[in-house]
């Protein structure tokens, strides 16, 4: 087991790798001249010539590189083209809002999407599965940006024309200021986050649930007398756990891509609305940490994910 | 081919065939001509027969006559797709004049007419939708068969590309890609075949590693079929189902995604419209809150495109594999208990299902007898159906 999880540390770290060489080979055959980028039109060609050397773009690619991963290994992504502060400043200080975002929306989209699978498998081909059914289909199909402006204008923009405020359009007030005030401001894009996501559960459950209350030990629970809500609770919901983790860890790992539509809907300040002003502005070293970051998430939550699933399945241990 | 012709003998066309058979018992020379359905007939038939697929794929029709009549309509409106009509799409405050007789779906903030434009965006998210989605299963395909088949040192490296292309954060690492070779249809394009693939290729990676066990490539490998015979003439015709499916449901993520790059500003490039670029123009400076058919129509346009094609694929998946179908049902039945199973089940099992119901009448509460019932008429089925 333990060579188990350690071959996949291995994987991740090179996947990592992989990750990186991709991102920064990209930018190296890049047409456009960063330094040209930093220095402004007009510098002369002697300030062009310093801000290169300073850079380290007149060596070769590969020492290029070596510099670079060292540098990462150590936490310093280099500094940005556009504001002169350091890339991990520039995400940490992003940070807090897209977990702000995430981490509510996941709270969300559980609580609704899983008992709600749970409904639909317990009374498959009833009104109550039908519209169960009806409604994550509709959800699944949902672009998040078309379900946030319709949000937007159902929830801010109508109740605000007649005169009152029912929730705010979005922005970000700090979590140290006030959990009322934080939360107040996060509803609308953990609403429409936490909708989309809820639809994925619904489905996931339903489908996990239904093949596992046909197995034989839930008809051997049963005629042991046990309780039918113990039976769906303690031996039904328990075995959809391996596939619910899976899901929940690949949506949290994504975290970083899967808000930037959102954060860019609602003018939250996180990190997918940093990497689109960065894409924006060309500002390289910025995208570079964005998507490194990026990457991370996804393979530690794949990491986590595994080791996760030797706790709750016994039959792995071995 | 083998199973699927199987399938069709005996499902489909169970009660025509019984009813020839009949026919030919009374007389000598049966009028009836007995017609072997191919796949597509009785998939078909079985899709016809699915109400929310047929409506779907009417608004599919529908979507599509749009988007190739898109310059007829431009005639019949009178409006240019990229004119801006100041004098009358906007008003005297300059805001954009709502739907009516001359802009059936509103102007916008420039004055453009709106239905025109989603008209013609139609055939932007049409044609990256399924070219995307196609290339997609091609490339998906293509890896999927090689690791499946050669399995070794091919299927390490090709499942190890297939894991890399999974990890990365793919809108993250488009939004790179787009802001180093600029936006345009052709990177659009490129970056959503990129990250589709993936999935579509474990499936029938997986698919191929069962499909190259079976008996019907054994045989034919011990005739002496190559390598290449044996993948085209045996292993993709039984992949076809898969390929279709996972195609269909390929084209509404693909939509998405090239919408969600041009809402971004990062997929295709004004003034040629495009849904995801008309919702982005409507967002901003929130222009949208004071017209807000600028994000109703693309915005529902949008959502009916993928609710159709997401509803197209499950119903096609249906189609193709009614043992999937019919397995469903027989859980549908199981819950309904023994009254529902006696309508199913042959006689020795009714008798089975009626002995257990009676014992389970007997024991004293009322809850625990219905499971006791329900579960034991469960293992009846499924000593039947297995």
């Amino acid at each position: 087991m333990v060579k188990q999880i350690l071959r996949r540390l291995l994987f991740a770290v090179i996947i990592l790798f992989l990750l990186s060489i991709f991102v920064f080979a990209l930018f190296y055959i890049a047409p456009g001249n960063p330094a040209r980028l930093i220095a402004g039109e007009k510098a002369s060609q002697e300030v062009l010539d310093q801000v290169t050397r300073n850079l380290g773009l007149d060596k070769p690619l590969w020492q290029q590189y070596i510099r670079f991963i060292t540098h990462a290994f150590q936490g310093d992504f280099g500094i940005s083209y556009r504001n002169q502060t350091p890339v991990t400043e520039l995400i940490l200080s992003r940070l807090p809002v897209t977990f702000s975002l995430v981490g509510g929306a996941v709270i969300i989209w559980l609580l609704i999407g899983v008992p709600l699978g749970v409904v639909s498998a317990t009374h498959p081909g009833t009104w109550k599965d039908r519209l169960a059914q009806v409604l994550s289909q509709l959800f699944i199909s949902f672009p998040s940006f078309v379900l946030g402006m319709f949000l937007l204008y159902l929830l801010y923009y109508l109740p605000k024309r007649n005169g009152f405020t029912l929730f705010p359009p979005g922005g970000y007030k700090p979590l140290e200021d006030g959990f009322i005030d934080w939360a107040w401001h996060m509803v609308l894009p953990w609403l429409t986050l936490a909708l989309l996501m809820a639809a994925l559960y619904q489905r996931l459950t339903r489908a996990e649930m239904i093949d596992v209350l046909g197995e034989d030990y839930i008809r051997t629970a049963r005629a042991k007398g046990i309780s039918e809500r113990k039976v769906i609770y303690k031996h039904g919901l328990r075995s959809t756990l391996t596939v619910l983790t899976t899901q929940l860890g690949a949506d949290i790992g994504s975290l970083l891509s899967g808000s930037i539509i959102i954060e860019q809907v609602f003018g939250l300040q996180g990190v997918g609305a940093l990497a689109v002003k960065s894409v924006n502005t060309q500002d390289r070293p910025v995208i570079i940490g964005v998507v490194l970051l990026g990457g991370f998430f996804i393979v530690m939550m794949n990491l986590l994910v595994d080791i996760l699933h030797v706790a709750l399945e016994p039959t792995l241990r071995r | 081919m083998s199973e699927a012709t199987v399938r069709n003998t005996t499902s489909t066309d169970a009660k025509t065939s019984l009813g020839a058979v009949g026919a030919a018992s009374n007389k000598p020379a049966p009028a009836r001509k007995i017609e072997q359905l191919g796949t597509g007939q009785a998939t078909w038939r079985r899709l016809r027969h699915d109400k929310a697929s047929m409506i779907a794929l009417g608004f599919i029709v529908f979507l599509v006559l749009m988007a190739v009549f898109a310059p007829a309509l431009a005639a019949v409106t009178g409006h240019d797709p990229a004119q801006q009509y100041r004098e009358i799409g906007l008003t005297a405050t300059g805001l954009p004049t709502g739907p009516g007789k001359a802009f059936w779906f509103g102007a916008d903030q420039l004055g453009r007419d709106e239905l025109v434009r989603i008209a013609y965006g139609a055939r932007v998210s049409l044609l990256v939708g399924v070219v995307a989605s196609m290339c997609g299963s091609l490339i998906a395909v293509v890896i999927g068969v090689l690791a499946g088949y050669f399995g070794g040192w091919v299927d390490n490296v090709l499942s190890r590309i297939t894991d890399f292309v999974m990890t990365i954060p793919f809108l993250l690492c488009a939004l790179a890609l787009v802001s180093v070779f600029g936006a345009s249809i052709r990177m659009c394009l490129f970056v959503v075949i990129f990250f589709s693939w993936a999935v579509t290729g474990r499936v029938i990676r997986a698919q191929v590693q069962v499909l190259k066990k079976k008996e019907f490539v054994e045989a034919a490998r011990s005739l002496g079929a190559s390598d290449a015979s044996i993948i085209v003439k045996d292993i993709l015709p039984n992949l076809t189902e898969t390929i279709i499916v996972y195609t269909t449901q390929g084209i509404p993520s693909c939509i998405v995604f090239e919408a969600s790059l041009s809402f971004l500003g990062m997929g295709i490039v004004p003034p040629t419209p495009s849904w995801g670029g008309m919702l982005s123009e409507a967002a901003g400076n929130s222009i949208y809150m004071v017209a807000p058919w600028l994000v109703f129509f693309p915005g529902l346009f949008l959502l009916m495109t993928t609710l159709s094609f997401n509803i197209l694929g499950d119903g096609l998946r249906d189609a193709l594999d009614p043992k999937a179908g019919r397995r469903m049902l027989a859980k549908k039945r199981r819950r309904k208990g023994a009254a529902a199973v006696a309508a199913v089940a042959p006689v020795t099992a009714q008798i089975a299902v009626a002995n257990d119901d009676i014992a389970a009448a007997k024991s004293a509460e009322a809850t625990s007898s219905t499971s006791v019932s329900s579960s034991t008429s469960a293992a009846s089925m499924t000593k039947e159906g297995d």
